[in-house]
């Protein structure tokens, strides 16, 4: 049904699909809870008697109807976001929006903020939002839980994640899963992650090692919005393959662009990551502030040539 | 299929489930053998496998006129006042334990002392395995749900590891609030000997003073020493383990977590190496979930060239990034704090039968799903 709304509003333009929607909207539509301040239940398939909904932005934004009636709703939509570590503000004046189905990738020098504001978005204790807010399908998030943010489709890899002594890898992903033990051992099968279930949690993990356990645990998690932080450092060029095509699954790479869902934002020093899956925008960070918005291949080019030092002053946002 | 433990029709359901806890098992499958006491009355000392005995003491003395060289000679009659309370029984209770030459069984033999009133309980021990012998020991002690004030344990255990021979002793306690408890026990282990020694406390218990030594006299002997405990608000622990590395490549890992919801724990540790190529490791680590007290006192003393002893102790608390990290995978900070609080008291002891291992990590996962 869902498939059908959006084939219409791709194919007949969207007064069609309008006229489909009012009489079928269920699966695309969202509640306008951040209008009238009402929770939203669940992600999507909600609807409201008022007769006020809210589309998915992304593919369909172009077709998006101005009117009263539909409104569109980015799956992370960041607005005026400040946020302090240890009462020093890094992150200033953050806006940024990343719709269903769509793939970004953060860029900067080291220190820029990129690893805070992935950290900011999952919610993590030490990253205090001073000012500004988190929408996350349309249902604001600023100050959740972690576990929260989690449970509502955000799925983060760790750059570094701690150490759990004593907690066994297989024991973390059937904690968190719920999954089969017969379908946790094929996820685990497909980044050669096997023969880890029954060591702990990153304990004497090499690099690549850490990373195909993130990636496993994202797997098992089935995150609909997924935050990776630098998935290719520290592996090794024969894993580095395994990764990228792990994380395209993740995104649903493999499917058409109209049935794609899932979206992501790569923070990536190399770029590496866009030989595997194509990223729809480029962001660059510089000092805590998003500076740049652009062809991602582009920006990448320009960052090998001439260095980050075109970042302090574009100010192509 | 093997008769049930002889339990008194007096102990109640809830009192049976502690001695469950305990590791015993009151129908006996998986235990090679059981032992029973119940306050000063001995219910059962059978065993049915070949090779391995288990007697009461009195019954073990008069059988073999040998026994006495093993009695009172690791721990001194006049060590302290509960030796000597022991030693002055006139009718000694306890049991003994003999593994004979050769003889291996994984399965393990179950001593239950069980504190039914509000006594003391005494009880002498002995376990012996003889050469190239293997023994597993599961000591369940449990009081009585309602055993009030005046409740006592004085628990005398006197080991001795022949050449190439193994025991391994696994102590699960569940006493209650008002009881107090002293082990007194040590161990000689020969050549190529291996003592393994566990202890798990994760019930309240008013108060646990123990300092059991291994005597590591033969050439290549090991012990290994693993202490799970946990202090509820009311109770004192004051545990310790030692090893004496005498021998030329004996070597010591003596491995505490300890964890403390209000009450004082001293979790002491000393390794001595007295003798060149010899190793011993000990290590401490606790968290301090309620405000209480734990007071680490590791020590090692080397007095050779050629020995080589290192400790390691930490008392924190659950740190933050770990639960959080969990958190991001969905779980609930409760859920992520069990998770993290399980993982820290996950103990795996090298040389432990599945049986037994399954057992510890049974009791500590009862424990743990109360966090």
């Amino acid at each position: 049904m869902a498939l059908c709304s959006w084939l219409l509003l791709m194919m007949t333009g969207y007064r069609a699909a309008l006229a489909a929607m009012k009489s079928n909207v269920a699966p695309y539509m969202r509640e306008r809870s951040w209008v009238d301040h009402k929770p939203l239940q669940g992600a999507r398939g909600e609807s409201k008697s008022m007769g006020v909904f809210l589309l998915p932005c992304a593919a369909g934004e172009a077709l998006m109807i101005p009117g009263e009636n539909y409104i569109c709703v980015h799956m992370l939509e960041i607005t005026d976001l400040h946020v302090e570590v240890g009462e020093k503000e890094i992150l200033h004046d953050i806006n940024l929006k990343i719709g269903d189905g769509e793939t970004h990738v953060l860029m900067g020098p080291n220190g820029s903020g990129k690893t805070s504001l992935l950290m900011a978005i999952m919610g993590f204790s030490g990253y205090k939002v001073t000012q500004g807010k988190i929408m996350y399908n349309g249902k604001e998030i600023t100050h959740l839980a972690v576990n929260e943010r989690a449970k509502a489709g955000i799925g983060l890899m760790f750059q570094r994640p701690p150490t759990v002594g004593g907690l066994k890898l297989g024991k973390l992903l059937t904690a968190t899963s719920g999954e089969p033990k017969e379908a946790i051992d094929a996820y685990a099968k497909a980044v050669h992650m096997l023969t880890f279930l029954g060591r702990d949690v990153n304990k004497g993990f090499s690099g690549g090692e850490i990373k195909r356990s993130e990636i496993l645990q994202l797997m098992v998690q089935h995150p609909d919005f997924v935050m990776l932080d630098e998935p290719e450092s520290g592996v090794d060029l024969e894993n580095i393959s395994l990764i990228g095509a792990a994380i395209g699954k993740l995104l649903e790479k493999d499917l058409h662009i109209v049935h794609r869902k899932k979206s992501g934002l790569i923070i990536t020093h190399t770029g590496f990551i866009l030989d595997y899956l194509d990223a729809d925008v480029g962001l660059m960070m510089c000092d805590g502030v998003i500076k740049c918005r652009g062809n991602p291949r582009e920006m990448l080019k320009e960052i090998k040539e001439r260095g980050y030092r075109e970042c302090m002053e574009c100010q192509k946002v | 299929m093997p008769e049930g433990l002889k339990v008194p029709s007096s102990i109640s359901p809830e009192d049976r489930q502690r001695l469950q806890q305990s590791g015993i098992e009151l129908s006996m499958i998986n235990r090679c053998g059981s032992y029973m006491q119940a306050n000063q009355d001995i219910l059962h000392a059978t065993c049915s496998a070949e090779g391995i005995e288990v007697l009461s003491i009195a019954d073990a003395l008069k059988r073999y006129d040998w026994l006495e060289e093993y009695s009172w000679k690791v721990i001194p009659k006049d060590r302290d006042e509960f030796t000597k309370a022991v030693a002055a029984q006139e009718n000694p209770r306890g049991y003994v334990i003999i593994g004979h030459k050769g003889t291996k069984n994984i399965l393990p033999v179950q001593a239950c002392l069980y504190l039914g009133r509000e006594q003391i309980q005494y009880v002498h021990n002995i376990i012996i395995a003889e050469e190239g012998a293997e023994l597993h020991i599961v000591s369940g002690c449990a009081s009585g749900k309602h055993v009030g004030k005046g409740g006592a344990h004085y628990g005398i255990s006197e080991f001795y590891v022949k050449k190439n021979a193994k025991i391994s002793f696994t102590m699960i306690h569940t006493w209650g609030e008002e009881i107090e408890v002293y082990p007194r026990s040590a161990s000689i282990v020969e050549e190529n000997g291996t003592f393994l020694s566990n202890y798990i406390c994760m019930q309240p218990v008013k108060k646990v003073q123990m300092y059991p030594t291994a005597n590591l006299n033969g050439r290549n002997s090991v012990a290994r020493f693993s202490t799970v405990i946990i202090a509820s608000p009311t109770s004192y622990l004051d545990i310790g383990s030692r090893a004496i590395l005498g021998a030329k490549g004996a070597s010591a890992e003596l491995i505490t977590r300890a964890i403390t919801r209000g009450g004082t724990i001293i979790s002491r540790g000393e390794i001595r190496g007295n003798t060149d190529g010899t190793r011993g490791h000990l290590e401490c680590k606790g968290l301090i979930l309620k405000n209480g007290i734990i007071h680490a006192i590791p020590e090692i003393e080397g007095s050779v060239v050629g020995t080589e002893l290192s400790h390691e102790a930490a008392v924190g608390k659950i740190a933050q990034d770990e639960i959080e990290y969990l958190m991001a995978r969905g779980l609930s900070e409760e859920e992520a704090t069990a998770t993290i609080i399980r993982g820290f008291l996950d103990v795996k002891i090298t040389g432990l039968p599945e049986v037994l291992q399954k057992q510890i990590d049974a009791t500590i996962d009862k424990a743990e799903s109360g966090f």
